[in-house]
């Protein structure tokens, strides 16, 4: 084989892109082999003793040097797979897009249009930073499996690796107009202000941090921390008393909510907010240190949601919808900006996100019930269904962006711009027609945020129906035209 | 908008330019000054002959037991009976509720008649379009129609569409959705 990869892979048109990257030499190691590597290690450190120790009892019957030269030729094919693996996979940017090839036998040719990318994370996976190491994640719209992943690169490369993408999908914004994004004036404000060269960390600044001591209590204060409390002791009681019946259930359940905890705890611990620009940073993680950045202007819709037992301290919780990014259950804690905080730091991840957003009609939708703050709430008709929150259960249409609110329990809050609502479902049940009111959900790209405002009155609905379709469209007309 | 639209592409019965809030409205039954369109009657056939081959196993097994083994699967036969009645009748209901409108800024379908629905896509929402039609629906000259956005659960389906008139909604949402496209 000649020193030029790309003479594997059909020929590319000089488009003026880089030439083709490696990435860090350990990678695939890092990816797989290293499990495997250890597990042979401790298999030969256990059988160290009998081989070599007091009492010979030569597990392979006298072909010892065979079995020595089996290990060793395993370890070179290993070491030898690796250096393909590496060899074989190659990325690199061109004016449009960035590309990424991979595997020798299937091979794999991935890329993502700049224009198209929704976030650029790094990860730090507990063995890769022991090495120095970091991923690159590149989001995109496109499901599940859209990721791009570079893994592994040092910290310094991953570093720069993920302004220079953030910069050039921004770029690509900016020479499509037509796709910004609509009244955002966090967006439409720094693109002027912030240079094109921007070095790493050092202009983030940072919005807040959460200490570890309020994420540990906020996740004792949840139903499953609540289950687990209770079933660990009687867990406990029951493997005392040998009541195998109760341990069959109690064993499983106790070991399952335990382990969500002890996810969430591990997920969440460190939390960092940082603000740089157009863009949003979140840096969280105990052992897997993960960095994701949100271009402000790719958030669709954001929900501000406090549990009952968050009640007592006024804890509140960010999520949002960003396309691309999280969905499947694994790792939502990409979509959350707050893990848990004060009403103040919930405002203020909220008008930094929506700066617009005027915080009366915040604090009126978190907290407040009735029309106070403009909000249209369902009415008496709405009682059978919410006998609680039927005061607070409505909608607010501000200039920029609805608000929808309900629960008095369990609070939250939906926010979304005009120009971000995907489509419009009005539904009735049979009864709910009995009652004259109908649900009204405010369609937003896949993600934890679901905006909708359930048992509005008929009349209100429809009217929501035919006042957000010409807001919408006015919204997305202001957004397309060039500023 | 600087695109005007495409005069070829354009529905006579669609106004064009911005509607203001006073033009006719969505409502959940009657028309409301909506030109709603049904969907092709054929639509209630071509489900009705699926019920029937669906059905047919069933009632055959049924039929069987009854006569060979016992008297009281009759019993089983009845229900069988009373199932497939009923979900045609569910059918026959069903099928006429569905109807859709198109307005200058949206694509809405209704749906329903126990548990009513409405869905409004906005052209400039749409990411794609498609047309489908499988062999029974092709025998009666049907299409199905869906709208495609960026999020899987809101878009909308028009079901039993006469292929022409699908293919011309397909040509005028594609030409909107082009006129009117936005970003995410």
């Amino acid at each position: 084989m000649t020193d030029t990869p790309e003479s594997t892979a059909p020929p590319e048109p000089h488009d003026g892109g880089q030439p083709w990257q490696r990435l860090h030499p350990l990678s695939p190691l890092l990816r797989g082999g290293i499990a495997f590597v250890a597990v042979l290690a401790y298999v030969l450190s256990q059988q160290l003793d009998t081989i070599f120790g007091a009492e010979r009892e030569d597990p392979t019957f006298g072909h010892l040097w065979w079995a020595v030269l089996a290990v060793v030729v395993v370890l070179l094919l290993i070491v030898a797979g690796a250096w393909v693996s590496w060899r074989f996979s190659r990325f690199r940017l061109t004016p449009t897009l960035i590309e990424l090839r991979t595997g020798f036998v299937f091979r794999q040719h991935r890329q993502v249009r700049f224009d198209r990318i929704q976030a650029v994370d790094i990860g730090r996976p507990l063995l890769a930073r022991l090495f120095g190491l970091s991923e690159v994640v590149v989001q995109s719209a496109g499901g599940k499996d859209s990721n791009l992943k570079l893994s592994y690169l040092t910290d310094a490369a991953a570093q720069r690796m993920r302004e220079e993408l953030i910069e050039l999908a921004r770029h690509s914004d900016e020479e499509a107009p037509h796709r910004r994004a609509a009244g955002d004036a966090a967006y439409a404000g720094s693109s002027q202000t912030t240079t094109l060269t921007q070095p790493a960390d050092d202009h983030a600044t940072q919005v807040l941090a959460v200490p570890n001591s309020r994420i540990v209590q906020s996740i004792l204060y949840s139903g499953p921390a609540l289950t687990f409390l209770l079933a660990a002791p009687a867990l406990v009681v029951s493997l005392v008393l040998g009541a195998p019946g109760m341990v069959a259930w109690l064993g499983p359940m106790t070991l399952a909510i335990g382990g969500g905890l002890l996810k969430r705890l591990t997920k969440e611990a460190n939390f960092q907010l940082l603000h740089e620009g157009d863009r949003l940073r979140i840096r969280h993680g105990l052992t897997d240190i993960r960095t994701t950045t949100v271009p402000l202007h790719r958030i669709q819709a954001i929900e501000v949601s406090q549990s009952l037992p968050w009640r007592f301290p006024g804890w509140w919780r960010i999520q949002v919808n960003v396309a691309g990014v999280g969905g499947s259950d694994d790792d939502d804690t990409e979509n959350v900006l707050l893990p848990v905080g004060r009403m103040d730091e919930a405002l203020r991840v909220l008008t930094l996100v929506r700066l617009d957003l005027p915080e009366e009609a915040a604090v009126a939708a978190m907290t407040g019930e009735g029309p106070h703050g403009g909000f249209v709430t369902a009415s008496e008709r709405a009682k059978p269904f919410d006998p609680l929150s039927w005061r607070r259960r409505g909608y607010a249409a501000l200039p920029d962006e609805v608000v929808t609110r309900r629960g008095v329990l369990w609070r939250s809050v939906q926010v979304v711009p005009h120009a971000r609502i995907q489509s419009l479902t009005i539904s009735q049940g049979p009864w709910e027609r009995r009652r004259g009111v109908a649900s009204v959900k405010l369609v937003s790209t896949p993600g934890p945020v679901g905006p909708a405002v359930e048992h509005l009155d008929v009349e209100e609905a429809l009217r929501l129906l035919d006042e957000q379709v010409v807001r919408s469209s006015e919204a997305r007309r202001l957004a397309a035209r060039p500023a | 908008m600087t695109d005007p639209l495409d005069p070829s592409a354009t529905a006579p019965t669609v106004a064009t330019g911005p509607v203001a809030p006073s033009t006719p409205d969505v409502t959940l039954f009657g028309d409301g000054g909506l030109d709603w369109r049904p969907v092709s009657p054929k639509l209630a056939t071509a489900r009705f002959v699926v019920l029937g081959c669906v059905a047919v196993l069933p009632l055959l097994g049924a039929l069987a037991l009854a006569i060979f083994v016992s008297a009281w699967l009759w019993l089983a036969v009845a229900f069988v009976v009373v199932v497939v009645g009923w979900v045609a009748w569910v059918i026959g209901r069903q099928v006429p509720m569905i109807s859709w409108a198109e307005t200058a800024e949206e694509l809405v379908i209704r749906k329903g008649r126990l548990f009513r629905t409405v869905v409004s896509v906005p052209y400039g929402r749409l990411q794609f379009v498609d047309v489908q039609s499988g062999p029974l629906a092709r025998k009666f000259g049907m299409a199905t129609v869906e709208l495609h956005t960026a999020s899987p659960e809101s878009g909308g389906q028009i079901p039993g569409l006469p292929t022409e008139v699908a293919e011309q909604l397909r040509e005028r949402l594609a030409a909107r959705g082009e006129s009117q496209r936005a970003g995410l």
